[in-house]
């Protein structure tokens, strides 16, 4: 895949130093280490699909209410909850992850994109908070 | 584990339990693109979707949701059936939100008994036999 992909792209020769070019030949993936090293020093990495040009994630996983043990969610929190679903679809998020709260209703939630955490926040009753990341 | 629709849902026009449900796409309706509709009319609970969170079921006025280890046996085979929206899930699309007039409590009854009546060889079985040949 990735060698089709090469055929793609542009030749580009340029010099660094002795011990950079060392350690470049030493890469197994050249190309796209020195793409990506490139991307992220231009800043203009897509921070949606990380400069791949789709999305890596077809939906948003939630976490499940009986494998986590979660309280039953009563109406208002389905639809608050709902509307964080759908954000977190436009987020091109891959994960939102539910917890009780220990000492009050609701329940905490934290939005994922991979590794990332892009949100986190509070949802009670007919109540979403956010909290600054 | 997820939860179940029932055939205790079907030609109900009443989609209260997909306004509910927080995750889009679980409760869906069948609409093949080819227009053919195979299975019953109602709504189905995408297994691979469901979160079980449970908010779904005091919402159907037909008391046809179920979780999927609680499905009495009558309707046991309705468990298969909701488990085709994950199978071929093209041929589903997101249940519309529309409310309608609430079932009074003897239509609710008189439908469970309907259905309790026709036992688990019921439509389902025709049902069955049409998806094979597909």
């Amino acid at each position: 895949m990735y060698s089709i992909m090469l055929y793609m792209k542009t030749r580009v020769t340029f010099r660094v130093a002795r011990d950079l070019a060392r350690s470049l030949r030493e890469l197994p993936n050249q190309t796209a280490f020195v793409e990506d090293a490139l991307r992220s020093a231009l800043g203009r990495t897509c921070p949606t699909c990380e400069g791949a040009g789709r999305t890596r994630w077809a939906s948003v996983a939630v976490s499940d209410f009986k494998e986590g043990a979660l309280p039953r969610l009563d109406r208002d929190g389905a639809v608050q909850l709902k509307s964080l679903v759908r954000l977190s679809r436009g987020l091109a998020a891959s994960r939102l992850d539910l917890a009780a709260r220990s000492e009050a209703p609701g329940f905490d939630f934290a939005v994922h994109r991979g590794r990332d955490v892009l949100l986190r926040g509070t949802l009670a009753g007919n109540t979403t908070t956010f909290r600054p990341n | 584990m997820a939860y179940v629709i029932t055939r205790l849902c079907r030609d109900c026009i009443d989609t209260a339990c997909a306004s509910v449900c927080p995750c889009p796409d679980c409760i869906v309706e069948h609409r093949p693109p080819d227009g053919v509709a195979a299975l019953p009319n109602q709504l189905y609970i995408r297994p691979d979707v469901c979160i079980d969170c449970s908010a779904c079921e005091p919402e159907c006025p037909w008391e046809a949701i179920f979780p999927e280890d609680e499905v009495p046996a009558v309707f046991a085979a309705d468990v298969a059936l909701n488990a085709i929206s994950a199978a071929r899930p093209k041929e589903f699309v997101e249940a519309t939100v529309h409310q309608s007039m609430k079932p009074r409590s003897d239509e609710v009854d008189a439908n469970k008994r309907k259905w309790e009546a026709a036992g688990d060889a019921s439509e389902t079985g025709v049902v069955e036999d049409r998806l094979l040949v597909r």
